[in-house]
């Protein structure tokens, strides 16, 4: 042990420690904390590698986030480029494909949850959620803005009407939001759409 | 599903305990895929709806981040179980009786 101790403790001993602690410490996490942002904030794959980066062996680690590292631009990048063109979709789709149907409450089943549509998700943002009518469209034929009151989502806050919709000038439906928190711990903000 | 070698180790591993849940490291480590090649491959399956995910509970944690655990469907079960079979019946060689974890750490990338 002693001896070990006077190894490390030469410039060679603790230069060598210092670049054992980056290539088996330091780099690959910060590699993989650069490789996670690649995908959508709220796409499972960054906590899944965080979490499970956890378990893997110190000395394995900088193989194993070498080669998340190189496959994450080529699965994060058509990921991005699929929810930006839903985004676009989605802002030019009637109400009803918007917001999925209306869960009573919050005891709304998993699978309930899971249809419904995270407005945050579509990109419409949590101020203001707009609802663009699509010419000849049957749904909906006039344009709809929805504003969301309040601050940052709040629990206390479910079942509040977000805003009406409407066609023809007159109100057609309306969103209301629920809040709850996900298996992160981080609040899922949902408008369900009631005709 | 393309099916290829790869996918073939991966089925392998669940369909040993078919009813189990995994998370991806440790199916990386048991099949010896690499972390690379088995996570787009995850997702695929979770598309096709062969796999379905869910996340820790909070008390099993233990200070770290949820691990994602992923299960076989009864799709999953079968169309996977068919793909291991075919794989059987084509090379009764093909896959080596040892864990294939060994060559995965040889080459330090499981």
């Amino acid at each position: 042990m002693s001896e070990l101790i006077e190894l490390a403790s030469t410039p060679a001993g603790i230069s060598t420690l210092l670049i054992a602690v980056l290539v088996f410490g330091t780099i690959p996490e910060l590699l993989l904390q650069l490789a996670v942002h690649l995908y959508p904030p709220d796409h499972p794959r960054r906590q899944d590698l965080l979490a499970d980066m956890e378990d893997v062996e110190l000395w394995k680690r900088p193989f194993w986030v070498g080669s998340l590292v190189v496959m994450a631009p080529f699965e994060a990048f058509p990921i991005r480029r699929r929810a930006r063109r839903d985004r676009t979709r989605s802002l030019e789709a009637p109400a009803e494909d918007l917001f999925g149907p209306r869960v009573p409450n919050d005891t709304a089943s998993d699978a309930a949850k899971a249809e419904s549509t995270t407005v945050a998700d579509r990109g419409v943002g949590t101020d203001i959620v707009t609802v663009v009518d699509v010419p000849g469209a049957v749904h909906l034929t006039a344009r709809a803005t929805l504003t969301v009151g309040g601050p940052a989502p709040d629990a206390s806050d479910n079942g509040v009407t977000w805003g009406d919709i409407q066609r023809d000038g007159t109100k057609w439906g309306e969103v209301e939001k629920h809040t709850w928190e996900d298996p992160q711990g981080r609040d899922v903000d949902r408008g369900y759409f009631e005709p | 599903m393309r099916k290829t070698q790869r996918l073939i180790e991966v089925a392998m591993v669940l369909l040993d305990n078919p009813n189990t849940r995994h998370f991806g490291y440790e199916l990386s480590k048991v099949s010896g895929v690499r972390s690379g090649i088995l996570y787009p491959m995850l997702g695929r399956l979770l598309e096709v709806g062969w796999l379905t995910d869910a996340w820790e509970a909070e008390r099993t944690r233990k200070g770290r981040p949820p691990r994602r655990y992923y299960e076989l469907t009864d799709l999953g079960r079968l169309e996977l179980g068919a793909i291991a079979q075919g794989a059987r019946t084509a090379a009764p060689s093909a896959r080596p009786e040892a864990p294939t974890t060994t060559r995965g750490l040889a080459w330090g990338m499981a």
